[in-house]
C-alpha cells in the first residue's frame, strides 16, 4: 500500500507509544507525524495543508487530548480527530463525542481497529471534502459559466437573464454555433426558482425524427417494436425545471403541433397512451436558425415560433464581441495552462493577439476554446505565438468593403458591394434580420429574397475560394 | 519520622477514586506500548529494529513496575511511615534516580543537565524513599520539559538543596504541592509524585518548594517549573 492512504499526525506524550503507533500505521500504507507537545502539533497543523486525520492521547501534560481535540476541530473542522484515553469511562467517551471526536478508544488499543477507524475517518474527510468540492461546482455551474466576456453586447445579455430568469415565461435562445447557447439556458434555469429542479436538455437536430416524439413526450409499453416497458419523456422528467430545447429550428415540421399542443395544454400524451399527463417545466429553446425566415418560408410554424418566444435574448457571435476576444482568449489559456499543469498560465504574445482580434470565428467561442486548447497544447514558450494558432487564424485576411479604392483593380461591382454591404450589416446586427433589415431601409421580405439571391450565387459559384480568404485585402474605408 | 495520611474521610474517600481512575489510566498506557511492542516485533525482520522494539516493551514493562512501587509507597505514607535515615552518598542516589528517570520518561528531544559534581556527598538519608522522590520529581520535569530538564545540586552548611527546573509550561497559577490531589483540568496527574517528595523531604528534615524555573522559556512570557528539594545533614 502506498502512503495515499492517508497522512495522520499522532498526538502523544509518550514518545515509545507515538513511536509504536507511527510504525504500525507506516506499514499499513498511512504517512504519519508524531508530536510529544500538542502545542507542537497545533503549530504544524497551522503549517501544513494536507493532513486526513489526527490520533490524540488524552492524558498529556501540556494540554489534555480533549482540549486539544476542541482546538483543532475549531481550527480545521472536517479534520476527524481520534481520542485514544487510557479511561474506558463513559464519562469520558460523552467528552470525546462532546469536543468534537471523530472515534474514541481506549488504550491499549489494537492496531487494527485502530487503521479501521483512521481508514474511515480518511474516507470520511475526503468525502466530506467531494461534497464540499461538489457544491462548490454546483455554485459555479449556477454563474453562466465561460460567458466570458464583459464588452457591451454580453453585459445586455446577462441582464436580460437576470430580468428573465425569476419568472416562467418561455425564452428563445438565438445564436450562431459556438456562441453558448446551452450556457446561457443553463444560467437562466440557475437564477431561476426551479434551479433545484431538473435541467433537461435535448438536441432536436440529434434525435431522429422517428424517436423525437416518445423521447419527448415518453411511451407506453408495447407502444412500438422495441417498447418494452412505460418510459418517461423528457417532459416529465424536467417536472419542476427546465426543458432546453436545443435546435429546435430542426424539429420536424410534423412533430411541430404535437409540441405546440402539449406547450398549450400543459399535458403530453405518451406514445401509445390515451392518457394526458400534467407537466411543470419551464421551456427555454435555442437555435441558430433565423426562425423568422423559417416561418416566412413555411418550415417553420409561426404559431409555435410565438409560443416559444416570449422573451428572445439574441448572443452576439464573437466576432461582434470586440474585445471579448482577447479576454475569452485567457480564459481558456488560463484553464487550459492548468489542466496541462503549467505553473504559470500562458499568454498571448502581441501578433497572435493582433490576429485573434482580426479573425471572424465563425466558429464562435468554441471554435475559439478548440484553439486555444491547440496552441497550449503546440506552445514552446511562455506566451502563444502566431505559429501556434490554427492555419485558418493566421492565414486570415479581414474581408472589408470597399468605397473608396483608387486602384481599378480594387473596385467592384455595385451587386457585389451590395452583398458584402448587406453581409456586414448582418454581421454587425449579430445575424438578425429584422434589425438588418431596419438598418438597410428595406422590409424583412426584401431582405430574405436578396440573401436567397446572394445564396444562389454563391451556390453557383461554388468550388471557388470562401470570399474572406479570397482576395487581399483592400484599403480600408468606413468598415463600420 | 511519620508522615500523616490526608485528613478527612471524605478527602481520602475522593482520592482513593481519583487514585484508581489515575492507576486504570497509568496501567492501560505502558501496558499498550508493551502490547503494541510485541506485536510489531513479529512484524520486523532486522535484529535492530527487533532490539528497538525490545527496548520499548521493556521500557513499558519498568513503568508498569514503577505504578506498582509508587502504589505500595502511596500505601505506606497512608499508614505513615518512619523515615530510616543511614549514611549514604547522595550524589551517587541522585545520579542513580536521574539515570532510572531517563529510562522511564527520556524523550529524544528533550536534553537532561545533571550539575551535581564528581564528588561524593555523604549525609544520612533513607535511600529507598529519597531515590524514588527524586526519580519522581525529575521524571515529572522529563515529562513536561520542552526541551531541556536542569538537575542542580548545592550543598549548604546545614542541607543540600536538589533543584530540578524544566522549560515546560510551569505550574499554574495558584498551584498548591501540599493540596495537590485535587485533579487539575487539563493536566494529567494527581500530584503524587510531590505530594510523595514533600513527605520524604520533611521526614529529612528538609522540605519541598516549587517556583518559576530560571532555564529559558520556550515561548515568550512562558516559565517552566522548578522544584527544590532540601534535605538537612
Amino acid at each position: 500500500m502506498s502512503k495515499s492512504n492517508g497522512r495522520v499526525f499522532i498526538v502523544d506524550d509518550d514518545e515509545s507509544m507515538c513511536d509504536l503507533l507511527s510504525a504500525s500505521l507506516e506499514r499499513q500504507g498511512f504517512g504519519t507525524s508524531t508530536f510529544t507537545m500538542p502545542q507542537d502539533a497545533l503549530d504544524a497543523l497551522n503549517a501544513e495543508g494536507e493532513i486526513d486525520a489526527v490520533i490524540t492521547d488524552v492524558g498529556m501534560t501540556e494540554m489534555s487530548g480533549f482540549a486539544l481535540c476542541e482546538r483543532i476541530v475549531g481550527m480545521r473542522p472536517g479534520l476527524p480527530v481520534i481520542v485514544l484515553t487510557g479511561q474506558g469511562s463513559m464519562e469520558a467517551a460523552v467528552t470525546a463525542m462532546r469536543v468534537g471526536a471523530y472515534d474514541f478508544l481506549t488504550k491499549p488499543v489494537d492496531t487494527k481497529v485502530l487503521s479501521l477507524s483512521i481508514s474511515r475517518a480518511v474516507q470520511h474527510r475526503r468525502l466530506q471534502e467531494e461534497v464540499v468540492r461538489l457544491r462548490s461546482a454546483v455554485a459555479e455551474n449556477k454563474k453562466p459559466r465561460s460567458v466570458v466576456g464583459s464588452g457591451v453586447a454580453m453585459r445586455r445579455v446577462y441582464e436580460l437573464i437576470d430580468r428573465v430568469a425569476p419568472s416562467d415565461a418561455s425564452v428563445l435562445i438565438f445564436g450562431e454555433t459556438g456562441t453558448g447557447k446551452e450556457l446561457i439556458a443553463r444560467a437562466i434555469h440557475n437564477g431561476s426558482p426551479r434551479t433545484d429542479k431538473p435541467f433537461v436538455a435535448i438536441n432536436c437536430a440529434a434525435v431522429p425524427a422517428s424517436l423525437i416524439e416518445s423521447e419527448l413526450f415518453g411511451h407506453a409499453r408495447g407502444a412500438f417494436t422495441d417498447a418494452k416497458s412505460e418510459r418517461k419523456g423528457l417532459f416529465q422528467q424536467a417536472s419542476g425545471g427546465t426543458l432546453f430545447l436545443d435546435e429546435i429550428g430542426e424539429l420536424p415540421i410534423d412533430m411541430q403541433p404535437k409540441l405546440l399542443r402539449a406547450l398549450q395544454e400543459r399535458k403530453v400524451r405518451p406514445v401509445g397512451s390515451n392518457a394526458e399527463i400534467p407537466f411543470d417545466a419551464r421551456i427555454v429553446a435555442a437555435t441558430n436558425r433565423d426562425l423568422e425566415a423559417e416561418v416566412f418560408h413555411k418550415r417553420f410554424r409561426e404559431d409555435l415560433y410565438y409560443r416559444i418566444n416570449v422573451v428572445q435574448i439574441d448572443l452576439p457571435p464573437l466576432r461582434s464581441r470586440g474585445q471579448d476576444v482577447l479576454e475569452l482568449a485567457a480564459h481558456f489559456l488560463a484553464e487550459f495552462s492548468r489542466r496541462g499543469g503549467r505553473e504559470k498560465a500562458l499568454v498571448l504574445s502581441n501578433g497572435a493577439a493582433e490576429k485573434i482580434v482580426h479573425y471572424e470565428w465563425p466558429g464562435n467561442v468554441r471554435e475559439l476554446e478548440n484553439s486555444m486548447e491547440r496552441a497550449v497544447a503546440l506552445a514552446r514558450y511562455g506566451e502563444i505565438m502566431v505559429d501556434d494558432l490554427p492555419d485558418r487564424v493566421r492565414a486570415y485576411r479581414p474581408n472589408q468593403f470597399v468605397i473608396a479604392a483608387d486602384d481599378a483593380s480594387e473596385v467592384v461591382s455595385l451587386q457585389e458591394l451590395e452583398r458584402r454591404y448587406i453581409e456586414r450589416v448582418l454581421k454587425l446586427v449579430g445575424d438578425n434580420k429584422s434589425r438588418a433589415a431596419q438598418i438597410l431601409g428595406v422590409d424583412r421580405r426584401t431582405l430574405y429574397r436578396k440573401l436567397e439571391r446572394f445564396e444562389e450565387e454563391k451556390n453557383a459559384n461554388a468550388g471557388g475560394m470562401p470570399p474572406q480568404q479570397s482576395a487581399p485585402a483592400a484599403p480600408v474605408a468606413g468598415t463600420a | 519520622m511519620t508522615a500523616k495520611a490526608p485528613a478527612s474521610p471524605e478527602a481520602f474517600a475522593y482520592v482513593t477514586q481519583q487514585l484508581l481512575r489515575q492507576v486504570a489510566h497509568d496501567i492501560r498506557s505502558p501496558a499498550g506500548v508493551v502490547q503494541n511492542a510485541i506485536e510489531e516485533l513479529s512484524q520486523r525482520e532486522t535484529p535492530e529494529e527487533r532490539a528497538a522494539m525490545m527496548v520499548m516493551a521493556n521500557r513499558g514493562v519498568r513503568r508498569l513496575l514503577r505504578l506498582a512501587d509508587r502504589l505500595s509507597m502511596v500505601a505506606e505514607l497512608q499508614r505513615g511511615v518512619t523515615f530510616d535515615r543511614q549514611p549514604g552518598d547522595l550524589r551517587n542516589l541522585v545520579d542513580t534516580a536521574t539515570e532510572h528517570a531517563l529510562v522511564l520518561q527520556g524523550r529524544r528531544n528533550v536534553v537532561l543537565d545533571r550539575a551535581i559534581g564528581d564528588d561524593a556527598l555523604s549525609l544520612p538519608l533513607d535511600a529507598r524513599w529519597l531515590s524514588a522522590a527524586t526519580c519522581e520529581v525529575v521524571s515529572n520535569a522529563l515529562r513536561f520539559a520542552r526541551s531541556r530538564v536542569q538537575v542542580t545540586m548545592r550543598p549548604t552548611e546545614k542541607s543540600v538543596e536538589l533543584v530540578v527546573e524544566d522549560d515546560g509550561p510551569g505550574f499554574p497559577e495558584g498551584f498548591d504541592p501540599g493540596g495537590s490531589f485535587a485533579p487539575r483540568e487539563g493536566v494529567q496527574g494527581l500530584g503524587l509524585s510531590l505530594a510523595m517528595a514533600i513527605d520524604v523531604c520533611k521526614g529529612h528534615a528538609g522540605d519541598l518548594r516549587i517556583h518559576r524555573s530560571t532555564l529559558p522559556p520556550y515561548r515568550a512570557g512562558a516559565a517552566g517549573a522548578a522544584v527544590t528539594l532540601e534535605i538537612s545533614r
